[in-house]
Order: structure tokens, then C-alpha cells, then sequence
């Protein structure tokens, strides 16, 4: 597997040879390259080749193929968000950054899905963060390359171009399936939750989740028609009875508790398609996942990437594995 | 893109429940079986029709996109 981690003069080379890069980091090293066609989003947990690593010195470089016909770096504002999939090239794909716990994180959370153009090629990214140490004490940003703006509540997207022979594709890995315990739905779509309706009887959240002991370290698990969409425990607050979550549950989806996982990576590795592995021009993966399943150290076998505070592919995910993959079309 | 309407309401009333292969399909046709939640006399089936061609018409050459079309096509 080629290496994905480099120091910063490394990045700095390629970024003055007229490469497109699409890089994770932390934010002192970021700062440290030069202007040129990149985006980058903060963080410094990875999945690099020898394993899950948490490294604040070194760039997760994601370099573009030289096939790319164009790229175009935008930075959109929570309302000029909702132009993103009408911007995209039509073969093409768009690589996305969001800083976490910004309104722009939750605007694309809860609309992204009613975006015009929903779909049109794919969107695929994550949600930029901090070192876990700097919680509350740094802000996650994304950095604009081309002119050398940071952003604290700015989406930056690089819209790429692909030739006609080629095409790309946005799947997930989610190994999370809904339990067999009771069906969850809410009343209204949001980041927290009081009331709820378990099997169609309201009751509070937080009591109900002190009560029934769930493991928060599962996900509530959606279908959507067949993906397994998971929202992601953040904190119980009994005392004010709400649970908060890290994406938005929605009103009149149907959720259950996720089933326990014994082995994250055997369950990980058996899901990932192994026909797809060598196609994969980008992917993350979330920090809970990272820190629930104690991935320092392990390898996701064929898999790299930034490990992030929530993935996009077309919408908001959480503890699921994003990815991209670029193929030739058939003859 | 011709897509039977008979077909396509079953898949957004729920009476058919076929399996699909694009994420992006499998997200819209969600939000659209929400929306009919709230609107079960489809009053606005058209509007939820075209999002759905739009969307397959734009992805036309992705193999999972091809497969989906010929799932839609075989509900009767």
C-alpha cells in the first residue's frame, strides 16, 4: 500500500509541482504549506498504512489523478450550500469539507438531501475536527489552498472533472444492522430529542435509554430502502431529559438500536467489497468508530483515510465508512 | 427515461420493496416515502416523479443506476 502520511515539506513539494490535493491534518500543519489548488480539513486521527495512528505533525494527502480534466475549488456559505450537486461537473465528483459543530455542519445535516440536484454526481467528505485533547479549546476548520482563507463555518468543495472513459461512484460500508429491540421514531427532525414514540408509545428519551441500559456506543440504525443509515449517541442528558446526537434523527423515520458488534475489523473486513479496494480514490472513516473499536494500531485491510467527525456521501453519516471509487467505463 | 407511473408508486407507497444498488437512489426515494407519509393521496406524485428521473438520468452510466432501471422496469 503507498504511503498517505507525509511531513509537511513533502505535501509543500507537491503542492508546488501543480499537484490537486485533498488533505487532512492538524491545523499547525496545514498552516505551515503554501498556496496552490488544495483543500484541507482538520484532524489528526488517520487510518494510515500501518494502521489507525493519531498524528498532529503529518498531512493525510489524497492526491487527484492526472486524468482530471478540471477542478474548481468553491467555498460556499450555509445558503450557497444548497447550489453544491448543481455546481458539480456532470462526470465528475465533488470532494467536500465541513467544520464540525458550525451552523453550516448542521444546515447540511438536516437539507442536504432537499438540495436541488440531489445526487447528480456524487458528494463525498467528511467533517473536519480536533484532536480530542483540544475539545472546546480549538475550533475545526477547513482550509481554502488556492487563496489561503481558513474557515470556521464555510463548506469548501473541489469539483472535479472526470474524461469521458472514466467514471465515479460513492458508496458506503456501514457493519452496524438494526437490532431487534423496539422501533424509535421522532416527532420532529433535530440534533436532540425528549419525547419519542417507542412502538408508537411517547415517552422521554433519556429515561428511556437509562432504562433500557442501551449500549450508546451503538447507533440508532435507519433503512433507507436498504442502506443502513446510523445516528450516533453524543451525550444523555437525563437531567434535562434529552439525548443529543451527532447527526439529526428525522420525523417519521423508523429506528432501532444497533445489534452488537463482537470484532470491528473481522466485521469490517468481511462487509468491505474486496472487488472495490484497488479502485479507491478516497475514503474516512468515523472517530467513534476509531475509538469505540480501539483502531489505533489496526489496519482496515486495503482501507486508508482521515478519521473524522462525521462522513459525507450525498448526506451526513456517522460511524459508517465512506468511499470513492473511480472506474474505467466499460467498452 | 420512461418509467412506469403503476411501477413507481408501489415503490413510494411501499407496496413493493425491491432492492437497490445506487446509495443516492436509496437516500431520495426515503425522503419521498417521508414526504408521502403526509401526502398519501400522492397529490404530488409528479413533482416526486421527476426528482427520480432527474436523478437516474443523470446517472445514467453507472452500472448500479442500469440495474436499478431494470428493477424499477420488472415491478409489476
Amino acid at each position: 500500500m503507498d504511503k498517505v502520511l507525509h511531513d509537511t515539506q513533502y505535501v509543500s513539494r507537491l503542492i508546488e509541482e501543480g499537484k490537486s490535493l485533498y488533505l487532512a491534518g492538524d491545523e499547525q500543519a496545514l498552516a505551515k504549506l503554501p498556496k496552490g489548488n488544495w483543500i484541507g480539513g482538520t484532524i489528526p486521527y488517520f487510518m494510515a498504512e500501518e494502521g489507525g495512528e493519531v498524528n498532529r505533525d503529518n498531512v493525510y494527502v489524497t492526491e487527484l489523478p492526472g486524468y482530471i480534466k478540471n477542478t474548481k475549488i468553491v467555498a460556499y456559505d450555509e445558503e450557497g450550500l444548497k447550489n453544491v450537486y448543481e455546481d458539480a461537473y456532470d462526470n465528475g465528483f465533488s470532494l467536500i469539507l465541513i467544520p464540525a459543530m458550525s451552523s453550516i455542519h448542521f444546515s447540511f445535516a438536516l437539507n442536504a438531501p432537499d438540495y436541488k440536484a440531489f445526487g447528480k454526481s456524487p458528494l463525498v467528505g467528511w467533517i473536519s475536527g480536533v484532536h480530542l485533547d483540544d475539545l472546546g479549546k480549538v475550533t475545526p476548520k477547513v482550509f481554502n489552498g488556492s487563496d489561503g482563507q481558513v474557515y470556521e463555518n464555510k463548506a469548501l468543495v473541489i469539483h472535479c472533472e472526470l474524461p469521458e472513459n472514466k467514471y465515479a461512484t460513492l458508496d458506503i460500508v456501514n457493519i452496524f444492522d438494526q437490532g431487534p429491540g423496539d422501533k424509535i421514531t421522532f416527532k420532529s427532525s433535530g440534533w436532540d430529542a425528549d419525547v419519542v414514540l417507542v412502538n408508537g408509545e411517547e415517552m422521554n428519551f433519556a429515561e428511556y435509554v437509562e432504562k433500557k441500559q442501551l449500549d450508546t456506543r451503538l447507533p440508532l440504525v435507519a433503512d433507507y430502502s436498504g442502506a443502513r443509515i446510523n445516528i450516533s449517541f453524543q451525550n444523555v442528558d437525563r437531567e434535562n431529559g434529552k439525548v443529543v446526537f451527532y447527526a439529526p434523527v428525522f420525523e417519521g423515520m423508523e429506528y432501532r438500536h444497533a445489534s452488537e458488534i463482537k470484532d470491528y475489523v473481522k466485521e469490517f473486513t468481511e462487509h468491505l467489497p474486496t472487488d472495490k479496494s484497488d479502485k479507491i480514490a478516497f475514503s474516512c472513516n468515523c472517530i467513534l468508530n476509531f475509538l469505540y473499536s480501539d483502531l489505533e494500531g489496526k489496519k482496515t485491510p486495503g482501507v486508508t483515510g482521515p478519521i473524522t467527525f462525521g462522513e459525507i456521501a450525498y448526506q451526513l453519516l456517522n460511524q459508517t465508512l465512506a468511499y470513492l471509487t473511480i472506474e474505467d467505463v466499460p467498452n | 427515461m420512461v418509467i412506469s407511473d403503476q411501477a413507481l408508486k408501489k415503490i413510494l407507497t411501499g407496496q413493493s420493496n425491491p432492492q437497490f444498488n445506487f446509495l443516492a437512489l436509496k437516500i431520495l426515494l426515503t425522503r419521498l416515502k417521508m414526504n408521502i407519509k403526509k401526502d398519501p393521496q400522492l397529490s404530488g406524485y409528479h413533482t416526486y416523479k421527476q426528482e427520480i428521473v432527474d436523478l437516474l438520468a443523470k446517472n445514467q452510466n453507472l452500472p448500479s443506476v442500469q440495474r436499478d432501471v431494470q428493477t424499477i422496469m420488472g415491478v409489476n
